[in-house]
């Protein structure tokens, strides 16, 4: 069973995305800002893909995604969630696998989390 | 061509001197070599002086002209008809008889005369001639012979009417002339020219500037370099040009009579002789103080432009941010729900609740962003009414204390009634606001305090919090639009950053004021008044 870190402040998309993800057989970890998301890979295997809002207060999506490849350096694939309109640029910046822009349909999402999982397997 | 008078003249001489003199022939040879000598040299001057020479013996009527003379008539000797009439006849009909009264009164008893006129050649060409003439006289006093020269002033006059007519443009254009013109004399920079407009830009009295100025006297003019320091009178442009025959383009600022500051663009530069020496200086100069001014302007209304456009392209950023979060929510949480109709479950009571919360903070922020817009174009209309603001704060108060039960929030306000003429919709949106601000920027544990103070003419209502207060930097962009308190940035609340601007344009519609206290680790304090009267235009 694959397991998703989601990284997200807003606490209903959080709410939506783990029951839909769950829904679809995921293991699913849950993190309300990079900060939190940092200590809960201090404490937990490594997941097989990170969904990641970038705007979120204490430790934003770029601070955390520097981290990350700072401390594990691990080729973990990066889901970007954004509502800018550069969200393109924003994903290459962090070097995230993909991205996907909100607002999006759940069938959007669920082609890309999977897109991503087959593409590191 | 020696004409043969004064070939005849030396022979006389010759002659005389070797009759008289009792000197060896040697000092006689010397002093015929002397006179021809004399005569020689004053034949090249007549010569090179274009003049012709004439004799008329009265008696005879004989007239006598040299070769020169012909050439300035036009005439050949064969035409010449050795009496006065050949003279008479040349003569232009305009001075024919000044002219021949002049020669009259030479015969007359005026031993020297001197007069123009004009004549008229054959080929039917016109020419002025000068003439000069001396009357020899008998031991009775009676004109026998009149000597005389003509030289020939036509060119002379036109070149005079000439640089009369040039002098006359460039005078008419310098005076004319908006740009400010000076002409100083070598050596001493003495003053030859200065025109209305360096007077009007020197702004003093012409008098005081023109008279008996002296280079030592320029101070006077109190000139400055652009940055205010004064410019010693010899290092100034124009005695540069005067002294050094520099050539300078530079600013100045000069002070005028009336304290006034100009800023003018000089050039100067030395006026020389054909040798080359210095004979004057001119400086030439604009007043260019408008134009900086406008260049001044423009940039600083560029900059402001650009800081506009800035603050807009981030509103725009954090404005995308702030409707496509509730949105995706919204939208995600709406699948959630259809997917839990299509499979039959009952309905979660709580999905609705953050439906709900997810509508009402996109419908805030649609109520905000028009709101800008109505204050931005001036068409959002005040419904004011007498109202005890008091009542309508604590109010405002009660409604956070349930939603921010955890809160503290506390209200001072005067036992009786405090009546403002004001839109209560509106006042109440102002205090909501800013304690919405409070509860959004400060801790949970600190405390809020909101007062309501009854002044003389107004009604004052503050805010205070115990938070980490806001930096000198920031205060002065608060209440602009599109601008959020520190931490803002990062999206730890959400908001457009309007609530400040709109309870600004709110404040001041009522006639009132909005400002803020604070300093950084010991909270803030935002207080607006409100005028109890209604301004005086709504009031007639």
């Amino acid at each position: 069973m694959k397991s998703i870190l989601v990284v997200e402040d807003e606490q209903d998309i959080l709410f939506a995305l783990k029951q839909i993800l769950l829904a679809q057989g995921y293991r699913v970890a849950e993190a309300a800002n990079g900060r939190d998301a940092l200590e809960w890979m201090e404490h937990s295997e490594m997941p097989d893909l990170i969904l990641l809002d970038m705007k979120m207060p204490v430790m934003d999506g770029w601070q955390f995604a520097k981290e990350f490849r700072r401390r594990w350096d691990h080729s973990c694939p990066i889901l970007v969630m954004t509502a800018a309109a550069d969200a393109e640029k924003r994903a290459q910046e962090i070097h995230a696998s993909g991205w996907i822009g909100k607002p999006f349909l759940f069938s959007e999402l669920i082609e890309s989390v999977r897109q991503q999982l087959t593409d590191s397997s | 061509m020696i004409p043969s008078i004064l070939i005849a003249l030396a022979a006389l001489v010759a002659v005389l001197l070797s009759r008289r003199d009792t000197r060896s022939r040697n000092t006689q040879r010397e002093l015929l070599q002397h006179c021809t000598d004399r005569l020689e040299r004053f034949e090249f001057a007549v010569l090179a002086a274009k003049v012709g020479i004439w004799e008329w013996d009265i008696q005879r009527d004989i007239l006598d002209w040299d070769d020169r003379m012909l050439e300035l008539y036009g005439i050949t000797r064969a035409q010449f008809s050795s009496h006065v009439d050949a003279w008479r006849d040349a003569l232009h009909p305009d001075d024919a008889e000044r002219a021949v009264d002049t020669l009259n009164a030479a015969i007359r008893g005026e031993r020297v005369f001197e007069l123009s006129f004009r004549i008229i050649r054959p080929d039917g060409s016109e020419r002025t001639l000068q003439a000069n003439g001396w009357a020899k006289r008998d031991a009775l006093g009676s004109a026998i012979t009149i000597y005389g020269l003509n030289r020939d002033i036509t060119e002379f006059l036109r070149t005079q009417q000439n640089l009369q007519e040039i002098s006359a443009y460039f005078e008419a254009a310098m005076s004319q002339s908006q740009v400010g013109i000076i002409i100083a004399d070598a050596p001493h920079g003495s003053f030859r020219f200065a025109n209305d407009a360096a007077i009007s830009i020197a702004g003093r009295p012409r008098d005081e500037i023109i008279q008996e100025v002296s280079m030592e006297k320029y101070g006077s003019w109190k000139i400055h370099d652009t940055s205010g320091s004064t410019i010693p009178d010899r290092e100034l442009p124009l005695s540069r040009a005067l002294i050094h025959g520099e050539t300078i383009s530079r600013e100045l600022m000069i002070e005028r009579g009336d304290g006034q500051k100009r800023i003018v663009l000089s050039n100067s530069a030395p006026i020389r002789r054909s040798d080359g020496s210095i004979m004057a200086a001119i400086a030439i100069f604009l007043d260019t103080t408008e134009r900086h001014r406008l260049i001044e302007e423009l940039q600083a209304a560029r900059e402001s432009a650009e800081v506009a456009s800035v603050a807009k392209s981030r509103f725009l950023d954090i404005a995308a941010h702030e409707l496509r979060t509730p949105v995706t929510a919204f939208s995600l949480l709406l699948q959630l729900l259809e997917m839990q109709v299509a499979e039959n479950k009952p309905i979660d009571p709580s999905m609705l609740q953050r439906l709900r919360a997810q509508v009402d903070r996109l419908s805030r922020l649609v109520v905000d962003l028009l709101e800008v817009s109505r204050l931005d174009r001036g068409v959002l209309v005040l419904k004011p009414e007498s109202n005890d603001l008091a009542e309508l704060v604590g109010d405002c108060i009660e409604n956070f204390r349930i939603q921010h039960p955890k809160r503290r929030i506390e209200f001072h306000r005067p036992e009786n009634p405090v009546v403002a003429h004001a839109d209560p919709v509106r006042i109440y949106e102002v205090a909501s606001n800013l304690i919405d601000n409070a509860i959004k920027y400060t801790p949970e544990s600190s405390l809020i305090e909101v007062t309501v103070d009854d002044l003389p003419a107004s009604v004052r209502i503050s805010v205070a919090d115990q938070g980490p207060g806001i930096s000198r930097e920031q205060q002065d962009s608060l209440f602009e639009a599109f601008e959020r308190g520190p931490g803002g940035d990062e999206a730890s609340h959400s908001g457009l950053g309007l609530g400040l601007y709109i309870s600004r344009k709110i404040v001041e519609m009522h006639g009132g004021n909005i400002a803020m206290e604070s300093s950084v680790g010991s909270g803030s304090r935002f207080h607006f008044t409100i005028p109890k009267a209604p301004p005086a235009s709504e009031a007639a």
